[in-house]
Protein backbone atom coordinates (compact mmCIF):
# COMPACT_ATOMS: atom_id res chain seq x y z
CA UNK A 1 0.00 0.00 0.00
CA UNK A 2 1.27 3.37 -1.02
CA UNK A 3 1.83 5.76 1.76
CA UNK A 4 0.11 8.99 1.56
CA UNK A 5 2.18 12.05 1.75
CA UNK A 6 0.38 14.22 4.32
CA UNK A 7 3.06 16.79 4.62
CA UNK A 8 2.77 18.13 1.13
CA UNK A 9 -0.84 19.23 0.68
CA UNK A 10 -2.44 18.55 -2.61
CA UNK A 11 -4.09 21.51 -4.25
CA UNK A 12 -7.87 21.03 -4.50
CA UNK A 13 -8.63 23.61 -7.05
CA UNK A 14 -6.06 24.23 -9.62
CA UNK A 15 -6.41 27.82 -10.76
CA UNK A 16 -4.41 28.79 -13.71
CA UNK A 17 -3.42 32.48 -13.20
CA UNK A 18 -3.26 33.04 -16.91
CA UNK A 19 -6.78 31.75 -17.50
CA UNK A 20 -8.09 33.78 -14.50
CA UNK A 21 -6.63 36.89 -15.96
CA UNK A 22 -8.36 36.12 -19.20
CA UNK A 23 -11.69 35.56 -17.46
CA UNK A 24 -11.25 38.80 -15.59
CA UNK A 25 -10.49 40.46 -18.83
CA UNK A 26 -13.72 39.04 -20.20
CA UNK A 27 -15.76 40.42 -17.33
CA UNK A 28 -13.99 43.73 -17.62
CA UNK A 29 -14.85 43.82 -21.26
CA UNK A 30 -18.44 42.99 -20.55
CA UNK A 31 -18.59 45.64 -17.87
CA UNK A 32 -17.23 48.20 -20.27
CA UNK A 33 -19.67 47.15 -22.93
CA UNK A 34 -22.60 47.43 -20.55
CA UNK A 35 -21.41 50.84 -19.44
CA UNK A 36 -21.01 51.96 -23.01
CA UNK A 37 -24.47 50.68 -23.84
CA UNK A 38 -25.96 52.49 -20.88
CA UNK A 39 -24.26 55.72 -21.90
CA UNK A 40 -25.42 55.21 -25.43
CA UNK A 41 -29.03 54.75 -24.31
CA UNK A 42 -28.76 57.87 -22.17
CA UNK A 43 -27.47 59.85 -25.10
CA UNK A 44 -30.24 58.51 -27.30
CA UNK A 45 -32.80 59.60 -24.75
CA UNK A 46 -31.29 63.09 -24.56
CA UNK A 47 -31.32 63.35 -28.32
CA UNK A 48 -34.97 62.26 -28.42
CA UNK A 49 -35.79 64.81 -25.76
CA UNK A 50 -34.17 67.57 -27.76
CA UNK A 51 -35.74 66.49 -31.04
CA UNK A 52 -39.19 65.95 -29.53
CA UNK A 53 -39.51 68.27 -26.57
CA UNK A 54 -42.41 67.78 -24.20
CA UNK A 55 -45.44 69.82 -25.04
CA UNK A 56 -45.96 72.61 -22.53
CA UNK A 57 -49.16 72.36 -20.56
CA UNK A 58 -52.13 74.07 -22.06
CA UNK A 59 -52.65 77.55 -20.69
CA UNK A 60 -55.57 78.04 -18.44
CA UNK A 61 -58.69 79.60 -19.67
CA UNK A 62 -58.14 83.22 -20.61
CA UNK A 63 -60.46 85.92 -21.69
CA UNK A 64 -59.01 88.12 -24.39
CA UNK A 65 -60.21 90.88 -26.58
CA UNK A 66 -63.11 93.18 -26.21
CA UNK A 67 -66.66 92.49 -25.28
CA UNK A 68 -69.32 92.98 -27.90
CA UNK A 69 -72.53 93.70 -26.18
CA UNK A 70 -75.60 94.34 -28.22
CA UNK A 71 -77.67 96.00 -25.55
CA UNK A 72 -78.77 99.49 -26.33
CA UNK A 73 -81.20 100.71 -23.66
CA UNK A 74 -82.27 103.67 -25.81
CA UNK A 75 -83.01 101.46 -28.77
CA UNK A 76 -84.87 98.94 -26.63
CA UNK A 77 -86.84 101.68 -24.90
CA UNK A 78 -87.69 103.15 -28.30
CA UNK A 79 -88.77 99.76 -29.63
CA UNK A 80 -90.89 99.12 -26.56
CA UNK A 81 -92.49 102.53 -26.93
CA UNK A 82 -93.18 101.97 -30.66
CA UNK A 83 -94.66 98.54 -29.99
CA UNK A 84 -96.95 99.91 -27.30
CA UNK A 85 -98.02 102.74 -29.65
CA UNK A 86 -98.72 100.35 -32.47
CA UNK A 87 -100.78 98.02 -30.28
CA UNK A 88 -102.69 100.97 -28.89
CA UNK A 89 -103.49 102.26 -32.37
CA UNK A 90 -104.65 98.83 -33.51
CA UNK A 91 -106.95 98.57 -30.52
CA UNK A 92 -108.34 102.02 -31.17
CA UNK A 93 -109.00 101.19 -34.82
CA UNK A 94 -110.80 98.01 -33.81
CA UNK A 95 -112.95 99.94 -31.36
CA UNK A 96 -113.80 102.53 -34.01
CA UNK A 97 -114.73 99.83 -36.51
CA UNK A 98 -116.98 98.14 -34.00
CA UNK A 99 -118.70 101.44 -33.22
CA UNK A 100 -119.23 102.22 -36.89
CA UNK A 101 -120.68 98.74 -37.49
CA UNK A 102 -123.02 99.11 -34.58
CA UNK A 103 -124.18 102.52 -35.73
CA UNK A 104 -124.79 101.24 -39.22
CA UNK A 105 -126.83 98.32 -37.87
CA UNK A 106 -128.80 100.73 -35.68
CA UNK A 107 -129.54 102.98 -38.63
CA UNK A 108 -130.70 100.13 -40.77
CA UNK A 109 -132.96 98.92 -38.02
CA UNK A 110 -134.47 102.36 -37.57
CA UNK A 111 -134.92 102.68 -41.30
CA UNK A 112 -136.68 99.33 -41.45
CA UNK A 113 -138.93 100.34 -38.56
CA UNK A 114 -139.80 103.63 -40.22
CA UNK A 115 -140.57 101.91 -43.50
CA UNK A 116 -142.79 99.42 -41.70
CA UNK A 117 -144.63 102.16 -39.88
CA UNK A 118 -145.07 104.14 -43.07
CA UNK A 119 -146.45 101.16 -44.94
CA UNK A 120 -148.78 100.40 -42.06
CA UNK A 121 -149.97 103.98 -41.95
CA UNK A 122 -150.54 103.94 -45.68
CA UNK A 123 -152.54 100.72 -45.52
CA UNK A 124 -154.51 102.00 -42.52
CA UNK A 125 -155.34 105.23 -44.29
CA UNK A 126 -156.33 103.29 -47.37
CA UNK A 127 -158.63 101.10 -45.31
CA UNK A 128 -160.04 104.09 -43.61
CA UNK A 129 -160.68 105.75 -46.92
CA UNK A 130 -162.38 102.58 -48.11
CA UNK A 131 -164.60 102.42 -45.05
CA UNK A 132 -165.44 106.09 -45.35
CA UNK A 133 -166.41 105.62 -48.97
CA UNK A 134 -168.58 102.64 -48.03
CA UNK A 135 -170.23 104.59 -45.25
CA UNK A 136 -170.85 107.49 -47.60
CA UNK A 137 -172.35 105.17 -50.15
CA UNK A 138 -174.69 103.74 -47.52
CA UNK A 139 -175.67 107.20 -46.49
CA UNK A 140 -176.41 108.14 -50.06
CA UNK A 141 -178.42 104.97 -50.49
CA UNK A 142 -180.42 105.79 -47.43
CA UNK A 143 -180.93 109.34 -48.57
CA UNK A 144 -182.01 108.10 -51.96
CA UNK A 145 -184.37 105.66 -50.30
CA UNK A 146 -185.80 108.43 -48.20
CA UNK A 147 -186.15 110.60 -51.25
CA UNK A 148 -187.90 107.74 -53.08
CA UNK A 149 -190.49 107.60 -50.36
CA UNK A 150 -189.03 104.80 -48.31
CA UNK A 151 -189.45 104.69 -44.66
CA UNK A 152 -188.53 108.26 -43.58
CA UNK A 153 -185.65 108.29 -41.14
CA UNK A 154 -185.84 110.94 -38.46
CA UNK A 155 -183.17 113.61 -38.18
CA UNK A 156 -182.12 112.29 -34.81
CA UNK A 157 -181.57 108.82 -36.07
CA UNK A 158 -179.65 110.22 -39.02
CA UNK A 159 -177.55 112.33 -36.75
CA UNK A 160 -176.88 109.40 -34.43
CA UNK A 161 -175.94 107.25 -37.43
CA UNK A 162 -173.60 109.98 -38.55
CA UNK A 163 -172.13 110.24 -35.07
CA UNK A 164 -171.53 106.52 -34.91
CA UNK A 165 -169.95 106.66 -38.30
CA UNK A 166 -167.69 109.46 -37.18
CA UNK A 167 -166.78 107.52 -34.05
CA UNK A 168 -165.96 104.53 -36.14
CA UNK A 169 -163.84 106.60 -38.44
CA UNK A 170 -162.00 108.06 -35.43
CA UNK A 171 -161.43 104.62 -33.99
CA UNK A 172 -160.07 103.38 -37.26
CA UNK A 173 -157.86 106.44 -37.52
CA UNK A 174 -156.46 105.91 -33.98
CA UNK A 175 -155.81 102.28 -34.67
CA UNK A 176 -154.16 103.08 -38.00
CA UNK A 177 -151.88 105.88 -36.48
CA UNK A 178 -150.72 104.18 -33.20
CA UNK A 179 -151.30 100.48 -33.69
CA UNK A 180 -149.17 98.03 -35.67
CA UNK A 181 -149.59 94.54 -36.92
CA UNK A 182 -148.68 92.11 -34.03
CA UNK A 183 -146.27 90.09 -36.16
CA UNK A 184 -144.43 93.23 -37.13
CA UNK A 185 -144.46 94.34 -33.49
CA UNK A 186 -142.90 91.02 -32.61
CA UNK A 187 -140.24 91.47 -35.26
CA UNK A 188 -139.47 94.95 -33.98
CA UNK A 189 -139.24 93.67 -30.41
CA UNK A 190 -136.93 90.89 -31.60
CA UNK A 191 -134.73 93.46 -33.33
CA UNK A 192 -134.66 95.59 -30.17
CA UNK A 193 -133.61 92.61 -28.10
CA UNK A 194 -130.94 91.71 -30.64
CA UNK A 195 -129.61 95.24 -30.64
CA UNK A 196 -129.55 95.35 -26.80
CA UNK A 197 -127.68 92.05 -26.73
CA UNK A 198 -125.19 93.29 -29.32
CA UNK A 199 -124.70 96.45 -27.26
CA UNK A 200 -124.01 94.41 -24.11
CA UNK A 201 -121.57 92.16 -25.89
CA UNK A 202 -119.80 95.16 -27.30
CA UNK A 203 -119.47 96.73 -23.86
CA UNK A 204 -118.08 93.51 -22.42
CA UNK A 205 -115.60 93.22 -25.28
CA UNK A 206 -114.52 96.83 -24.79
CA UNK A 207 -113.89 96.18 -21.06
CA UNK A 208 -111.96 93.03 -21.87
CA UNK A 209 -109.87 94.88 -24.43
CA UNK A 210 -109.15 97.66 -21.97
CA UNK A 211 -108.05 95.15 -19.37
CA UNK A 212 -105.82 93.33 -21.87
CA UNK A 213 -104.34 96.62 -22.94
CA UNK A 214 -103.49 97.55 -19.36
CA UNK A 215 -101.85 94.16 -18.83
CA UNK A 216 -99.89 94.58 -22.06
CA UNK A 217 -98.72 98.00 -20.95
CA UNK A 218 -97.55 96.65 -17.58
CA UNK A 219 -95.74 93.80 -19.33
CA UNK A 220 -93.97 96.19 -21.70
CA UNK A 221 -92.99 98.47 -18.81
CA UNK A 222 -91.56 95.50 -16.90
CA UNK A 223 -89.60 94.41 -19.97
CA UNK A 224 -88.19 97.88 -20.38
CA UNK A 225 -87.20 98.00 -16.70
CA UNK A 226 -85.47 94.60 -16.86
CA UNK A 227 -83.61 95.60 -20.00
CA UNK A 228 -82.47 98.82 -18.36
CA UNK A 229 -81.23 96.90 -15.33
CA UNK A 230 -79.44 94.43 -17.59
CA UNK A 231 -77.80 97.25 -19.49
CA UNK A 232 -76.66 98.94 -16.26
CA UNK A 233 -75.24 95.67 -14.94
CA UNK A 234 -73.39 95.06 -18.18
CA UNK A 235 -72.07 98.61 -18.12
CA UNK A 236 -70.67 98.09 -14.61
CA UNK A 237 -69.02 94.85 -15.71
CA UNK A 238 -67.54 96.57 -18.74
CA UNK A 239 -66.19 99.37 -16.58
CA UNK A 240 -64.51 96.83 -14.34
CA UNK A 241 -62.93 95.07 -17.28
CA UNK A 242 -61.96 98.36 -18.86
CA UNK A 243 -60.29 99.59 -15.68
CA UNK A 244 -58.29 96.37 -15.21
CA UNK A 245 -55.57 97.33 -17.73
CA UNK A 246 -55.30 100.78 -16.12
CA UNK A 247 -54.86 99.22 -12.70
CA UNK A 248 -52.35 96.80 -14.15
CA UNK A 249 -50.49 99.56 -15.91
CA UNK A 250 -50.45 101.66 -12.74
CA UNK A 251 -49.04 98.78 -10.75
CA UNK A 252 -46.35 98.12 -13.36
CA UNK A 253 -45.45 101.80 -13.53
CA UNK A 254 -45.20 102.00 -9.74
CA UNK A 255 -43.02 98.92 -9.72
CA UNK A 256 -40.71 100.32 -12.36
CA UNK A 257 -40.40 103.65 -10.53
CA UNK A 258 -39.72 101.93 -7.25
CA UNK A 259 -37.07 99.78 -8.87
CA UNK A 260 -35.41 102.83 -10.27
CA UNK A 261 -35.46 104.35 -6.81
CA UNK A 262 -33.45 101.35 -5.63
CA UNK A 263 -36.15 99.40 -3.77
CA UNK A 264 -36.46 95.61 -4.14
CA UNK A 265 -39.85 94.31 -5.25
CA UNK A 266 -41.62 91.87 -3.03
CA UNK A 267 -39.81 92.85 0.11
CA UNK A 268 -41.12 95.86 1.92
CA UNK A 269 -39.05 97.92 4.29
CA UNK A 270 -41.10 98.65 7.35
CA UNK A 271 -42.30 102.22 7.65
CA UNK A 272 -39.65 104.32 9.31
CA UNK A 273 -40.59 104.90 12.89
CA UNK A 274 -40.45 108.46 13.97
CA UNK A 275 -37.94 109.42 16.63
CA UNK A 276 -39.96 112.46 17.64
CA UNK A 277 -41.90 112.28 20.89
CA UNK A 278 -44.64 109.66 21.07
CA UNK A 279 -48.13 110.80 20.28
CA UNK A 280 -51.11 109.67 22.24
CA UNK A 281 -54.60 109.21 20.94
CA UNK A 282 -57.65 108.98 23.10
CA UNK A 283 -60.36 106.73 21.78
CA UNK A 284 -63.64 105.44 23.19
CA UNK A 285 -63.54 101.94 24.62
CA UNK A 286 -64.35 99.22 22.11
CA UNK A 287 -64.73 101.60 19.18
CA UNK A 288 -62.79 101.96 15.96
CA UNK A 289 -62.04 105.35 14.50
CA UNK A 290 -59.61 107.46 12.55
CA UNK A 291 -57.49 110.49 13.26
CA UNK A 292 -55.35 112.77 11.16
CA UNK A 293 -51.64 112.13 11.27
CA UNK A 294 -49.74 114.98 12.93
CA UNK A 295 -46.82 114.45 10.58
CA UNK A 296 -48.32 114.06 7.12
CA UNK A 297 -52.06 114.73 7.62
CA UNK A 298 -52.94 111.29 6.24
CA UNK A 299 -55.77 109.41 7.95
CA UNK A 300 -54.65 106.94 10.63
CA UNK A 301 -56.94 104.06 11.61
CA UNK A 302 -57.55 102.93 15.18
CA UNK A 303 -58.86 99.41 15.73
CA UNK A 304 -61.62 98.74 18.28
CA UNK A 305 -59.23 97.06 20.73
CA UNK A 306 -55.97 98.51 19.42
CA UNK A 307 -53.40 99.93 21.79
CA UNK A 308 -51.32 101.43 19.03
CA UNK A 309 -51.87 103.14 15.72
CA UNK A 310 -49.38 103.63 12.89
CA UNK A 311 -49.56 106.00 9.94
CA UNK A 312 -49.12 103.96 6.75
CA UNK A 313 -47.55 106.94 4.96
CA UNK A 314 -44.89 108.26 7.31
CA UNK A 315 -44.77 105.48 9.91
CA UNK A 316 -45.53 107.78 12.85
CA UNK A 317 -46.65 105.76 15.88
CA UNK A 318 -49.44 106.66 18.24
CA UNK A 319 -50.38 105.00 21.47
CA UNK A 320 -54.10 104.67 22.12
CA UNK A 321 -55.65 105.57 25.45
CA UNK A 322 -59.19 104.28 25.91
CA UNK A 323 -61.75 106.66 27.40
CA UNK A 324 -65.30 107.74 26.83
CA UNK A 325 -65.79 110.30 24.04
CA UNK A 326 -64.31 111.26 20.64
CA UNK A 327 -60.69 110.43 19.71
CA UNK A 328 -58.15 113.25 19.93
CA UNK A 329 -54.37 113.48 19.59
CA UNK A 330 -52.17 114.59 22.49
CA UNK A 331 -48.47 115.10 22.22
CA UNK A 332 -46.41 113.86 25.08
CA UNK B 1 -60.26 87.14 -12.61
CA UNK B 2 -58.47 85.82 -15.74
CA UNK B 3 -56.10 88.36 -17.24
CA UNK B 4 -53.52 88.58 -19.97
CA UNK B 5 -49.92 89.69 -19.50
CA UNK B 6 -49.44 92.75 -21.76
CA UNK B 7 -47.70 92.15 -25.09
CA UNK B 8 -44.95 94.61 -24.15
CA UNK B 9 -43.96 92.43 -21.23
CA UNK B 10 -43.94 89.32 -23.39
CA UNK B 11 -41.50 90.99 -25.79
CA UNK B 12 -39.18 92.03 -22.98
CA UNK B 13 -39.49 88.59 -21.49
CA UNK B 14 -38.46 87.10 -24.77
CA UNK B 15 -35.41 89.34 -24.94
CA UNK B 16 -34.20 89.01 -21.36
CA UNK B 17 -35.68 85.70 -20.40
CA UNK B 18 -38.21 85.05 -17.68
CA UNK B 19 -36.38 87.23 -15.18
CA UNK B 20 -38.15 90.44 -16.08
CA UNK B 21 -41.59 88.84 -16.01
CA UNK B 22 -40.82 87.24 -12.67
CA UNK B 23 -39.86 90.61 -11.28
CA UNK B 24 -43.00 92.22 -12.65
CA UNK B 25 -45.38 89.61 -11.24
CA UNK B 26 -45.45 91.01 -7.67
CA UNK B 27 -46.17 94.48 -9.04
CA UNK B 28 -48.95 93.12 -11.20
CA UNK B 29 -50.25 91.29 -8.17
CA UNK B 30 -50.44 94.58 -6.25
CA UNK B 31 -52.61 96.05 -8.95
CA UNK B 32 -54.81 92.97 -8.93
CA UNK B 33 -55.24 93.09 -5.16
CA UNK B 34 -56.04 96.80 -5.19
CA UNK B 35 -58.58 96.12 -7.95
CA UNK B 36 -60.19 93.36 -5.91
CA UNK B 37 -60.43 95.60 -2.84
CA UNK B 38 -61.98 98.37 -4.94
CA UNK B 39 -64.51 96.00 -6.45
CA UNK B 40 -65.49 94.77 -2.98
CA UNK B 41 -65.79 98.33 -1.68
CA UNK B 42 -63.40 97.72 1.20
CA UNK B 43 -63.21 100.45 3.83
CA UNK B 44 -62.21 100.76 7.48
CA UNK B 45 -65.51 99.43 8.79
CA UNK B 46 -65.53 96.46 6.46
CA UNK B 47 -61.92 95.59 7.24
CA UNK B 48 -62.59 95.85 10.99
CA UNK B 49 -65.57 93.52 10.61
CA UNK B 50 -63.45 91.03 8.69
CA UNK B 51 -60.90 90.96 11.48
CA UNK B 52 -63.47 90.74 14.26
CA UNK B 53 -65.46 87.98 12.51
CA UNK B 54 -62.27 86.17 11.45
CA UNK B 55 -63.51 86.09 7.85
CA UNK B 56 -61.68 83.79 5.44
CA UNK B 57 -60.66 86.04 2.56
CA UNK B 58 -59.92 83.25 0.09
CA UNK B 59 -63.21 81.39 0.42
CA UNK B 60 -65.66 83.99 1.77
CA UNK B 61 -64.61 87.17 0.00
CA UNK B 62 -62.64 86.31 -3.14
CA UNK B 63 -64.94 85.40 -6.01
CA UNK B 64 -63.96 82.40 -8.19
CA UNK B 65 -62.61 84.69 -10.90
CA UNK B 66 -60.32 86.41 -8.36
CA UNK B 67 -59.05 83.05 -7.16
CA UNK B 68 -58.40 81.92 -10.74
CA UNK B 69 -56.55 85.15 -11.46
CA UNK B 70 -54.28 84.80 -8.44
CA UNK B 71 -53.56 81.16 -9.24
CA UNK B 72 -52.60 82.06 -12.78
CA UNK B 73 -50.42 84.89 -11.49
CA UNK B 74 -48.67 82.46 -9.18
CA UNK B 75 -48.21 79.96 -12.01
CA UNK B 76 -46.67 82.53 -14.31
CA UNK B 77 -44.62 84.05 -11.52
CA UNK B 78 -43.14 80.76 -10.44
CA UNK B 79 -44.85 80.73 -7.04
CA UNK B 80 -46.07 83.15 -4.37
CA UNK B 81 -43.00 83.58 -2.24
CA UNK B 82 -43.39 87.33 -2.66
CA UNK B 83 -46.85 87.22 -1.00
CA UNK B 84 -46.41 88.47 2.56
CA UNK B 85 -48.38 90.65 4.96
CA UNK B 86 -45.98 93.53 4.31
CA UNK B 87 -46.50 93.12 0.60
CA UNK B 88 -50.27 93.37 1.10
CA UNK B 89 -49.90 96.56 3.15
CA UNK B 90 -47.63 98.02 0.50
CA UNK B 91 -50.11 97.08 -2.22
CA UNK B 92 -53.08 98.79 -0.61
CA UNK B 93 -51.53 101.75 1.19
CA UNK B 94 -51.90 104.13 -1.79
CA UNK B 95 -55.60 103.46 -2.37
CA UNK B 96 -56.65 102.33 1.11
CA UNK B 97 -54.42 104.20 3.59
CA UNK B 98 -56.84 103.65 6.49
CA UNK B 99 -57.00 99.90 5.96
CA UNK B 100 -53.22 99.70 5.64
CA UNK B 101 -52.85 101.73 8.82
CA UNK B 102 -55.27 99.38 10.57
CA UNK B 103 -53.18 96.36 9.66
CA UNK B 104 -50.01 98.11 10.78
CA UNK B 105 -51.27 99.47 14.08
CA UNK B 106 -53.77 96.91 15.35
CA UNK B 107 -52.04 93.72 16.40
CA UNK B 108 -55.16 91.57 15.96
CA UNK B 109 -55.57 92.82 12.39
CA UNK B 110 -51.90 92.15 11.64
CA UNK B 111 -52.21 88.58 12.89
CA UNK B 112 -55.39 88.07 10.91
CA UNK B 113 -53.70 89.35 7.78
CA UNK B 114 -50.76 87.00 8.28
CA UNK B 115 -53.17 84.06 8.64
CA UNK B 116 -54.99 85.04 5.43
CA UNK B 117 -51.71 85.26 3.54
CA UNK B 118 -50.79 81.77 4.72
CA UNK B 119 -54.16 80.42 3.63
CA UNK B 120 -53.82 81.98 0.18
CA UNK B 121 -50.30 80.63 -0.22
CA UNK B 122 -51.43 77.17 0.80
CA UNK B 123 -54.35 77.17 -1.64
CA UNK B 124 -52.21 78.41 -4.50
CA UNK B 125 -49.47 75.90 -3.70
CA UNK B 126 -51.98 73.03 -3.60
CA UNK B 127 -53.42 74.10 -6.94
CA UNK B 128 -49.94 74.25 -8.50
CA UNK B 129 -49.16 70.77 -7.23
CA UNK B 130 -52.38 69.43 -8.69
CA UNK B 131 -51.59 71.02 -12.03
CA UNK B 132 -48.13 69.47 -12.07
CA UNK B 133 -49.52 66.03 -11.31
Amino acid sequence: MAVKDVFSPKPVNQIDPKSTKEELGEWEKKRKEAKAQREYMEEQRNIDRILQPEQPPEPQFQVRGGVNIDIDPLRDAKEARETSERVRKEKEDEVKEEKAKRERAEEERRKAEDDLKKSEMASAIKELGGQFATALKEMNTKIDAVKAGADPVSLVSQFSALEQLTKKINEIRMEGGGGVNPSIQLEITKLNIESARAEREFQVKMKQDDRNWELEKIKLQDQRYFKQQEAERQQRKDDMFASAPQVLGGAIARGIMEKQAGRVSGSVPPPTTSKTPQHHVEAPVGEAGEVECAGCSQPVAIGPTARNAVCSNCGMKYSVRRIEGQPTIEEE
Amino acid sequence: MPFEIPEMLKEYGGMFGRGLILQMVPEIGKGVLAGIFKAEGVNLQKATKWVQDNVNLWWDVFKPEYRDGLKELAQRGGGVDWLTADWVVEAIKHDFPLVASLFLGWKKAGNWLTRQVEIVKKEVYLDNRQNQL
